[in-house]
């Protein structure tokens, strides 16, 4: 088998996410507890049980200790071990964190890393910068995406001529370009022309290359613009989906799910709360600002509603070149919208399904009821479309933003914050009171004081470490590895958390609670898994401090259960699990850890 | 019936090392077992570790069948791994080598001829899969080895090892394929058509001589158990 990345027991544990990295991190009190409990049951039948939680916390730090000694022996090998303080501890985790940002993959790599996996080798584009490497992709599989109803060929083959040109002193009107020619020559430099172009030539003459751009960085567009990017790429790069067949099997290598659905996603999660409060050197803070970009990637996977997504996988799943696949796909869009025109087919009923029931039609079950609509000859799967899908775009700017609110996500999102406030059942009132302060004082001192008891406003690390010079130089004095630059983005990306999470949770909970008229700012439209998981971070902590004592939990133990106990939620969203190759999931865990633990 | 193929990959022929994969087989009165292990290029022992891995499980799933087969999910995962395991630490003390050295992937499966019952197990990206009257499916994906995969020196793997307990029923074949066999069996996530037509109608040796002219990069290995001709 190739070795790239194989888990050997020296390299990583099977869980290689940050947990790991804060295995050991215990303090003093932890296992200062854990000897009073064993004292406390002396000889009784509980002391094996009360021994083994002791063994974990020394295996865990990798303390040496001998089974089954006397309690002295265990109180002598605490006193001696190297245990930190909880002040050491802050910092360890902050480093931490530090250390594995540090590590963390930028969008655009990730999206590198990607376009390297699924390139022809004979192609041998790899010294291309990423953004002209899926041009070319597009250009050779995907016949100039003319197909998808793109313009840009003229000035791809424009910028050619204008090279051959000047290199030969021709006269550029009797230059004659093959696509041979185009991919041989083209460089960088076609893609100037996008920092004059208007935005009328970015959506028509040079879409083309507005859509190899945005890919190259990676970046969300709004109104469901990226789905359509997305669909392309996969298909001019042979991506692959599952259907769930048992004859099948899913290659996680080339999975347009996995690949862009889920990791697309996290990387730009990271990109969000990195540049929401603050410019950085491509200038999109500035684009945001017209809107161009989404601002919380929403994490939606494939919308099994939304019929022009289904018919792009239904052409992804068949047998067929890309640029087939494109002009297939895109010419059934064309005639299912016609037929809704013309009323071809009786309307579908106007069902409020959830994506639940749509999905067993593209992800074979073991309903039988269901019909295994990806594996249909195309004329029936054209039927099917027209009389089980919504095809009317009416209003919306595209089809693709057909049926692209998230009912399920909203309803699992107002369900976890109704079920904290029922958690305590003054809670409800006493933060309507807080809530409804004068608007002369702050949102932090409205909302300190008493909420604060019962449950965080933001996140531990901003709470608590507020002062990031003074971090950083403590850091220093310790480590000296850190980069003054990364460790600055690191807080801003920490401090961007901490702000999206009081802005869209604690807002929400704040209408909730008004007794008038109690309904959340959030909409099903602008759900994200972001801010669910952030819903779920209060209510866990609220839940927790009532129900537990969590100063004996591990990190590894809390990600667990945080894990385990979210899954069913974001399951029932549609969104991805919690996975601890995210920096926002585990930052988010490990917010809730040091809360209960520190 | 046992068949099997263990061949070099072109990658590695070209480099002038062994062949990493190792294949086995065993049989008693009550039960047969079949095994493939793929060890992994970077270590030092590949060839020995998968060698170990495979020949352990095999004799061990022999022995104790009948527990086995009660065992649940992470009960059998557990004792295979940590057999394994141990196995390959005696072997690394012994040769004054890391264990680590030893890594592979593994794959067996078990078969009762008394209760005609079967017990599917694998760590790793091996795939294993059945035919029926025609018909073929998947009985273990492969793991996802994108960003690596676990193999039988990952501290906790037996958390990540796959499980699969069922009845022969009108299962008549199962095979265990090396990723580098099934690499080049399967396009698009579905088995190729030619592949496909060799494994429902039982030509296996033409599978064989397909893999061969295929000469895939990795090692491609498969090991395949027909359940009436077994004993």
């Amino acid at each position: 088998m190739r070795a790239n990345g194989t888990i050997t027991r020296r390299m990583h544990s099977a869980f290689s996410g940050l947990e790991g990295e804060f295995k050991a991190l215990y303090d003093r009190r932890i296992f200062e507890t854990r000897l009073e409990d064993l004292k406390r049951v002396g000889s009784t039948s509980a002391r094996p049980s009360k021994l083994q939680k002791l063994y974990d916390l020394f295996e865990d730090c990798g303390i040496s200790f001998e089974k089954n000694r006397e309690t002295e022996y265990y109180e002598e090998l605490i006193k001696k071990a190297d245990i930190p303080f909880v002040q050491d501890l802050e910092e360890r985790m902050i480093y931490a964190v530090y250390r594995k940002y540090e590590q963390y993959p930028a969008p655009e790599d990730y999206m590198k890393r990607m376009v390297d996996r699924l390139s022809e080798e004979e192609d041998h584009w790899e010294d291309d910068t990423l953004r002209l490497r899926i041009l070319k992709q597009f250009i050779k599989y995907g016949n100039y995406l003319k197909d998808a109803g793109y313009g840009g060929k003229k000035a791809v083959q424009d910028y050619v001529k204008d090279k051959i040109a000047a290199a030969e002193g021709k006269d550029k009107a009797k230059i004659k370009v093959t696509d041979e020619d185009v991919l041989k020559l083209l460089d960088d430099g076609v893609f100037d022309c996008l920092l004059t172009a208007t935005k009328d030539q970015k959506k028509h003459t040079l879409a083309l290359l507005k859509i190899a751009d945005d890919l190259g960085s990676a970046k969300f567009l709004t109104q469901c613009a990226t789905k359509k990017q997305l669909y392309l790429f996969a298909m001019v790069y042979g991506m692959t989906y599952f259907t769930g067949s048992e004859a099948e099997l899913q290659d996680p290598k080339t999975d347009i799910e996995i690949n862009l659905f889920r990791d697309y996603y996290t990387n730009n999660l990271i990109r969000f709360l990195r540049f929401c409060s603050e410019s950085d050197e491509q200038g999109d803070h500035e684009r945001n600002k017209q809107g161009d970009y989404e601002r919380d990637p929403s994490g939606q996977g494939i919308n099994y509603k939304n019929f022009a997504e289904i018919v792009c996988l239904y052409y992804i799943v068949q047998d067929c070149s890309p640029q087939e696949k494109i002009r297939r796909s895109y010419e059934m869009i064309k005639r299912v919208q016609q037929s809704t025109a013309e009323k071809k087919f009786p309307e579908p009923m106007k069902d409020e399904s959830e994506t639940i029931y749509y999905k067993r039609y593209a992800r074979i079950g073991d309903d039988e009821a269901f019909e295994d609509i990806l594996h249909l000859p195309e004329a029936d799967f054209e039927e099917f479309i027209c009389t089980h899908y919504q095809t009317e775009k009416g209003t919306l700017s595209s089809v693709w933003q057909v049926k692209s609110e998230q009912k399920s996500a909203y309803k699992t999102y107002e369900m976890i914050l109704n079920d904290l406030l029922d958690l305590d059942e003054g809670l409800r009132k006493r933060s309507f009171e807080i809530l409804r302060r004068p608007e002369e004082s702050s949102p932090e001192d409205r909302l300190s004081d008493e909420l604060l008891d019962t449950f965080p406003v933001g996140l531990w690390f901003i709470d608590v470490k507020s002062d990031e010079e003074e971090l950083f130089h403590t850091l220093c004095e310790k480590h000296t590895d850190v980069d003054r630059k990364k460790f600055k983005e690191l807080m801003t990306l920490l401090k961007n958390m901490n702000d999206f999470l009081k802005e869209r949770v604690i807002e929400d909970l704040k209408a909730l609670c008004d007794p008038e008229e109690p309904s959340v700012r959030t909409t099903p439209e602008k759900i994200s898994r972001t801010v669910l998981i952030a819903a779920y971070y209060y209510y866990y902590i609220v839940n927790f401090v009532d129900n537990h004592d969590g100063r004996e939990t591990s990190f590894p133990e809390l990600f667990k259960r945080f894990q385990k106990d979210i899954a069913d939620r974001l399951e029932s969203a549609y969104y991805m699990p919690l996975d601890s190759r995210n920096i926002f999931d585990v930052l988010i865990v490990f917010s809730a850890y040091a809360y209960l633990n520190l | 019936m046992i068949k099997q193929l263990c061949h070099i990959g072109a990658r590695h022929s070209a480099e002038q090392t062994e062949n990493q994969d190792a294949l086995c087989f065993g049989e008693n009165d009550r039960y047969t077992v079949i095994s493939l292990a793929d060890g992994v290029s970077t270590c030092k022992e590949a060839k020995a570790g998968a060698e170990i891995a495979s020949r352990a499980v095999t004799e061990l799933l022999l022995k104790k069948g009948d527990y086995f087969l009660e065992f649940d999910r992470d009960q059998i995962a557990e004792f295979i791994i940590a057999h394994i395991f141990y196995e390959l630490k005696q072997k690394a003390q012994a040769d004054l080598q890391e264990v680590e050295a030893y890594s592979s992937t593994i794959a067996s499966v078990l078969f009762d001829k008394k209760t005609r019952r079967l017990l599917c197990f694998s760590l790793g990206d091996s795939l294993i899969a059945a035919t029926d009257s025609g018909g073929y499916r998947v009985m273990i994906r492969p793991a996802d080895s994108t960003n690596g995969c676990c193999v039988t020196t990952t501290e906790k793997a037996s958390l990540l090892a796959q499980v699969n307990k069922t009845n022969v029923g009108t299962l008549d074949t199962i095979l265990i394929c090396s990723d580098g066999a099934w690499g080049q069996m399967y396009q698009n996530n579905r088995l190729k058509p030619e592949v496909s037509g060799m494994l429902t109608a039982h030509r296996l040796d033409e599978l064989r001589e397909y893999l061969i002219r295929q000469n895939g990069a990795d090692d491609y290995s498969f090991i395949s158990m027909n359940f009436d001709q077994s004993v």
